[in-house]
C-alpha cells in the first residue's frame, strides 16, 4: 500500500506509519536549546549598542561627585592606546629606579677615552684664541666653544698650592667647578726636558685639548655625576706643556689603533672603579709602604680618571717591562683586592690572580702620577 | 505575519525582524530536531543538539546569502543540517560513504505485497489496542533499520517520507541530480521493507 506520488517513487504508507510510531516520534528540543537559538537569533539582528570603554574619550564631567570623576578617569585610563602608554611610562620609571645611583657606563659599551691625558685646565682669561680653535676640526672646534662658555660662566678656580714642577707655567684654573676640598689640589705637568715655554703660546693647544675632552664629556649625559666627581678631586690640572699635549695624543691613538685587536672590553680597573664606587667605606688603600688611607672621594675620582683616560689601552697579561715606580694596593675588608703599579711608560693592574697592562705615553703617565701625588704623600 | 510563508518570514529577518526568525524557528524545530536525531542514529544521539544548534547557527550567519529564489527556506534548511551532520560524523571518525551505491548490485529488492497484506491498514487516524502497540513495535524496529542504513540512503528516505519532501527538493536538499536522489530513495525503501519485513511477519504479532 503506497501513497500515489508525482516523482515516481510513491511513498511507502507502512513505513511512514512505522515512523509515526517511532519512540522518537515526539523527540523535541529542549527549553534551553530553544532559548539559546532564539537568543542567538535576536542577538544578531539586534541593533548595536557601543560600548563606554570603546567609545570616544569620555570628557571629565564638569560637575558631579568624586565617583563620577574616578570612573571617567578609569575609563579614560582603560582604553588601550592610554593604559599602553601609562604602562610604558611606569616602566620607564622603574628601570630608571633600578640604576638609580649606579654608572650608567656600566650598561654602556666601552667609550673612547679623552684625547687629553693631561687633566683639563684653562687659563684664568677664558677667551681663546681664534687661531686655536681654527686649527681644529669642526667637531673640536664646537667643543672648544663650549669649553669657553663654560670657563667664562665657571668661577676662578684657586690658585694651586704647590706646584712640583719645575716649569714656569702660569696659575691655571680649572674649567669648571671650583674645588671642593679644603686642600689644595696639585697641578702637576711633567718636567720636560726642553724649557718649557711661556704660559700665553703654551696654553692654546692643551687648553683646546681641555675644550675637546669637556664637549665630549657633555655629550655624554651617562658620565655627567663622573665628570662632577673628577672635577672635584682633581681641580687644577696642569697645563701640559705643548710638547707633551701633542705627544699623548698620538700616544693614546697609537696604542688605541694597536691595541683594537687585543684592547679589553672591560678592563679590571673599570670593575675596581665600579666595585669600590658601590662600597667606598668597605675599601682602603695604601701607596708604596705608605700606611692604609680610607677611599674618599677624590682617590675614587682619580680612579676614575685614569679608567677614562686609560680604557682603551688596556691589554691581558704584563706586556713589556715592568718599570713601575709607584705601587698602589687596594684593600678591602683587609684583603689586598688589587695592585696597581705605575711607572713612566705605562701601567699594571693584577687583580684576581690576573694582570692587565697599558702602555701611556711619558705625558700621560706623568700626568696620571702628578694627579695621583697631589692626593698625598 | 503567523500565516506567511517561509521566503517571507526568512527575507523579513533578513531586515532585522527577530519575530520572523521567531516564527520560523517554531515552525520548523521539531520535524529538523526529528530529522537530525533519525539522521545521526542511535550510536550519535548524544550529539543531535549539537548539529541542531549548529544548524540554527548557520541560517543566522548565512541569513545574508540566503535567496528566495532558490531552493525554499525548508529545503535549505535540511540542508543545512545535512552538512552539519556529515561534519560531525566524519569528526567522530565513522565512515560517511557519500556515494549510495557502494557495494550495491543490481536492482533493489521489490516488495512482496503477500509478506505486507496482513499488516494493519496505516491509514487509521488514532489506533488502539493491539494496532497501537503493533506500530509502537514496528517504529522502534524501523529505526534500527535506518540505523543500518548508508547515510546517503537514510538522508534520502527522511526527506522524502518524514518531512515530506518533493524527490525534487530531496535532490536540492542532498545536492545531488534527480535521479541521484530517486536511486537512494528506491534503495532505502527497499532496505528497510526487507529489514520490516523478516521482523515483523505477520506471525510475530
Amino acid at each position: 500500500m503506497s501513497t500515489p506520488d508525482d516523482d515516481s517513487v510513491p511513498r511507502d504508507a507502512w513505513l511512514r506509519e512505522a515512523l509515526r510510531h517511532a519512540p522518537d516520534a515526539d523527540a523535541a528540543p529542549s527549553h534551553k536549546v530553544n532559548e539559546n537559538i532564539l537568543r542567538m537569533g535576536r542577538a544578531a539582528v539586534a541593533p548595536r549598542t557601543e560600548r563606554p570603554v570603546h567609545a570616544a574619550p569620555v570628557p571629565m564631567p564638569a560637575s558631579g561627585g568624586w565617583a563620577d570623576k574616578l570612573a571617567a578617569l578609569w575609563g579614560w585610563l582603560a582604553r588601550p592606546p592610554v593604559a599602553a602608554g601609562f604602562a610604558g611610562v611606569m616602566v620607564a620609571t622603574l628601570v630608571g629606579l633600578m640604576w638609580w645611583g649606579r654608572s650608567p657606563e656600566e650598561m654602556q659599551p666601552p667609550q673612547e677615552a679623552p684625547v687629553a691625558a693631561a687633566p683639563a685646565t684653562a687659563p684664568k682669561t677664558a677667551a681663546a684664541p681664534p687661531v686655536a680653535t681654527a686649527a681644529l676640526p669642526d667637531a673640536a672646534r664646537q667643543a672648544a666653544k663650549a669649553s669657553a662658555r663654560v670657563a667664562a660662566a665657571a668661577p676662578a678656580a684657586e690658585p694651586p698650592a704647590r706646584k712640583t714642577t719645575a716649569a714656569p707655567t702660569p696659575a691655571p684654573a680649572t674649567t669648571a667647578a671650583p674645588p671642593p676640598k679644603a686642600e689644595a689640589p696639585v697641578v702637576v705637568a711633567a718636567a720636560p726636558p726642553a724649557p718649557a715655554p711661556t704660559a700665553v703660546p703654551a696654553s692654546p693647544p692643551a687648553r683646546n685639548a681641555a675644550a675637546a675632552d669637556m664637549a665630549a664629556r657633555a655629550r655624554e649625559s651617562g658620565e655627567r655625576r663622573d665628570l662632577a666627581a673628577a672635577k672635584s678631586a682633581a681641580p687644577a690640572g696642569a697645563v701640559a706643556p705643548p710638547q707633551q699635549a701633542e705627544a699623548a695624543v698620538p700616544s693614546a691613538l697609537t696604542g688605541r689603533a694597536a691595541g683594537a685587536s687585543t684592547a679589553l672590553e672591560t678592563p679590571a680597573l673599570s670593575n675596581l672603579r665600579f666595585e669600590i664606587r658601590r662600597k667606598p667605606a668597605a675599601w682602603t688603600w695604601t701607596r708604596d709602604d705608605g700606611a692604609p688611607r680610607p677611599m674618599d672621594d677624590p682617590t675614587e675620582a682619580w680612579i676614575a680618571q685614569t679608567d677614562r683616560s686609560t680604557r682603551t689601552v688596556w691589554q691581558a697579561g704584563a706586556v713589556g717591562s715592568d718599570t713601575s715606580t709607584t705601587t698602589l694596593r687596594f684593600t678591602r675588608d683587609g684583603v689586598v683586592r688589587a695592585v696597581l703599579r705605575l711607572g713612566p711608560t705605562g701601567m699594571r693592574l693584577t687583580r684576581g690572580g690576573k694582570t692587565e697592562s697599558a702602555e701611556l705615553s711619558r705625558g700621560q703617565a706623568a700626568a696620571l702620577l702628578s694627579s695621583l701625588d697631589a692626593l698625598g704623600p | 505575519m503567523s500565516t506567511h510563508d517561509d521566503d517571507t518570514l526568512m527575507a523579513a529577518y533578513v531586515r532585522g525582524e527577530a519575530a520572523a526568525f521567531e516564527q520560523l524557528y517554531e515552525r520548523h524545530r521539531l520535524a529538523l530536531y526529528r530529522f537530525v536525531r533519525r539522521l545521526l542514529g542511535s550510536a550519535n544521539a548524544a550529539q543531535t543538539d549539537e548539529v541542531f544548534q549548529d544548524t540554527w547557527l548557520r541560517v543566522v550567519q548565512a541569513r545574508a546569502r540566503w535567496q528566495p529564489q532558490g531552493a525554499s527556506f525548508r529545503t535549505w534548511l535540511f540542508t543545512l543540517a545535512h552538512h552539519r551532520a556529515i561534519d560531525l560524523l566524519r569528526k567522530s571518525g565513522r565512515e560517511v560513504a557519500l556515494d549510495a551505491f557502494e557495494g550495491e548490485d543490481g536492482e533493489p529488492w521489490q516488495p512482496d505485497t503477500a509478506a505486507w497484506q496482513h499488516w494493519p491498514a496505516p491509514a487509521a487516524a488514532t489506533l488502539q489496542g493491539d494496532e497501537l502497540a503493533f506500530w509502537r513495535r514496528a517504529g522502534e524496529r524501523l529505526l534500527a533499520c535506518l540505523d543500518e542504513l548508508p547515510l546517503a540512503q537514510r538522508s534520502a528516505f527522511l526527506l522524502h517520507h518524514d518531512d515530506g519532501l518533493s524527490l525534487d527538493d530531496v535532490a536540492r536538499a542532498l545536492e545531488v541530480g534527480f535521479e541521484t536522489a530517486k536511486t537512494r530513495l528506491r534503495y532505502a525503501m527497499s532496505k528497510l521493507r526487507t529489514c520490516m519485513g523478516a521482523y515483523l511477519a505477520p506471525e510475530s504479532r
